[in-house]
């Protein structure tokens, strides 16, 4: 009763919704780099928003299954296909024992999600499954892997209507609500940050998403170690700014200027290395709608039954 | 009291209660975030205190920033109770250059003996002033004045579990193999964090610490592994 694990590419790992209240204790949340698509996988799956998924980077994932079920990918433009005959992504498929699922690389975007009925079973740690490989926390998914999973007899199929699928693009504009040290940057670094465009490094990783271009000029003198929330944008001495993401430390000295809106940061973790980003700024009370907005493409997208 | 309230996000305020690292100062800290802990509002998701600042993070869609900031502030006015929940943890150092690998450095940038070193470190009663970088990492401070030392120009990419440390005037167990710049002086066989068992929390912000040196035979006793 499980998902036997062939081949992976460059990075597969279990995530749910991420460790919460042990930021305290120097816990990341970890979690799902785009959670639009984690919880979307898990919807169309009759699962619950925390149930385990893949996060699979890149693509490369083969696995063999061993039980009756339905499966859904999500999340990057990935090719999707089941012994070899294509499926769609957003949309649920029943698989047998025996079958062959691969997600190639190639496509568009960086990160897809893999979900089963009910969830891949992990035993929780600190009240999650959610991935932390730098906290010994969670299941980095190699070949020969066993991903335990239940048998599953759902009766009617469910996909995403295509024009509530999220975009895939090359370019994104970040909305930042400004903050933390804003005001100790120059006013020309803050005007260089939205005038310029910036590109993805190849460095980026769970824990930030690096961008290159022309460097700012950080403010100089000390800072004290603060708290970081999800987004926050930290430029260290190099001027080439960091936006922290999932597997972030909870505290740093790095001056910020302000954090980028989490909607925001599901679209820029489908991002490939070279891609382009702008920075706008926005009020909190303006990223709030986004955050609302975002939530009710999640939760109240309306799903409609796959026609065979 | 309240010295900056500021955005960090659309679902996070931070506070700033002072500017400089300070006994008083982290004890601010403690209470405000003891007691927005114990009034535990329903909005309330994260609550991350270190040094001079709390970082709040909270549900976008139950409440407006300006709400939240109206919240702390009230709490800080009305002085609201914080359990004093602080307590003072032991633990046992093996301070050797067998398990501190920078014991001698530091004992000659002070020009004194490493059991010295040991006596001048384990001397103070320390303050956790905050607590990250990995899980259960608590830095704390403030280290005699003489024992101050930067940190290594590269830092090493494992120090191993348990390795007690100086950077400056704080000091530190690395409490899982990480990567760290901090100077080497022994270490605690004390399990800090363990991802299998769930022992949390280990400290809490304002906690004081005391080191008590420990010998050889006792370090492995108490589970301590030597290279």
């Amino acid at each position: 009763m499980s998902l036997r694990i062939l081949a992976t590419g460059p990075l597969a790992l279990l995530e749910d919704l991420g460790r919460s209240g042990l930021q305290w204790q120097g816990l990341a949340t970890g979690g799902p780099m785009d959670r639009t698509s984690h919880i979307l996988c898990n919807r169309l799956l009759q699962n619950a928003a925390d149930a385990a998924t893949l996060e699979v980077h890149f693509g490369g994932l083969e696995a063999e299954v061993t039980v009756a079920t339905t499966i859904c990918v999500t999340g990057a433009e990935l090719p999707v296909s089941v012994n070899g005959e294509p499926r769609s992504s957003w949309e649920v498929f029943k698989v047998s024992p025996g079958d062959r699922i691969a997600i190639a690389a190639g496509g568009r975007g960086c990160r897809a999600y893999l979900g089963v009925a009910g969830g891949f079973r992990a035993k929780p740690q600190f009240g999650s499954r959610a991935t932390v490989p730098r906290e010994q926390l969670g299941t980095i998914v190699k070949a020969g892997d066993v991903l335990p999973c239940e048998a599953s007899k759902r009766g009617v199929l469910l996909r995403l209507p295509r024009r509530f699928r999220p975009s895939i693009n090359r370019k994104l504009t970040l909305r930042l609500v400004p903050g933390y040290q804003y005001r100790a940057f120059s006013l020309r670094s803050r005007r260089s940050l939205y005038e310029r465009p910036w590109t993805v490094s190849a460095q980026s990783d769970r824990m930030g998403c690096r961008i290159d271009g022309s460097p700012l000029t950080a403010p100089t003198g000390a800072f004290i170690s603060e708290g970081i929330a999800s987004g926050s944008v930290q430029v260290p001495p190099d001027g080439r700014p960091i936006i922290l993401l999932q597997d972030r430390q909870t505290i740093g000295g790095y001056p910020k200027l302000g954090a980028v809106v989490e909607a925001d940061l599901d679209r820029l973790a489908q991002l490939v290395p070279g891609g382009e980003v702008v920075f706008a700024p926005v009020s909190p009370s303006q990223g709030r709608r986004v955050a609302q907005g975002v939530d009710r493409l999640r939760h109240l997208a309306p799903l409609e039954p796959v026609r065979c | 009291m309240i010295r900056a309230l500021r955005p960090a996000g659309e679902a996070a305020l931070i506070v700033y209660l002072g500017d400089t690292i300070c006994e008083a100062v982290v004890e601010d800290v403690r209470v405000l975030s003891s007691a927005l802990e114990h009034a535990a509002p329903a909005w309330l998701r994260e609550i991350i205190p270190s040094y001079t600042s709390v970082l709040v993070t909270f549900d976008p869609l139950a409440i407006e920033h300006r709400a939240v900031a109206a919240f702390l502030r009230g709490l800080v006015d009305r002085r609201a109770p914080a359990p004093s929940d602080s307590r003072t943890v032991t633990l046992p150092v093996y301070y050797s250059a067998e398990v501190g690998a920078d014991l001698e450095t530091v004992a000659a940038a002070a020009g004194i003996t490493g059991a010295e070193v040991a006596a001048r470190h384990s001397a103070i009663l320390y303050r956790v002033y905050a607590i990250g970088f990995a899980p259960g990492f608590a830095y704390l401070g403030s280290v005699d004045e003489s024992l101050a030392i930067s940190r290594h120009a590269t830092p090493r990419r494992a120090v191993p579990r348990g390795s007690v440390a100086i950077a400056d005037r704080q000091t530190a167990v690395y409490p899982l193999v990480s990567p760290g710049g901090w100077h080497l002086i022994g270490c605690c066989p004390t399990r800090l964090f363990d991802p299998t068992a769930e022992r949390l929390p280990f400290f809490r912000i304002g906690d004081r610490v005391r080191f008590e040196a420990i010998d050889r035979y006792e370090y492995l006793r108490l589970g301590g592994q030597v290279p």
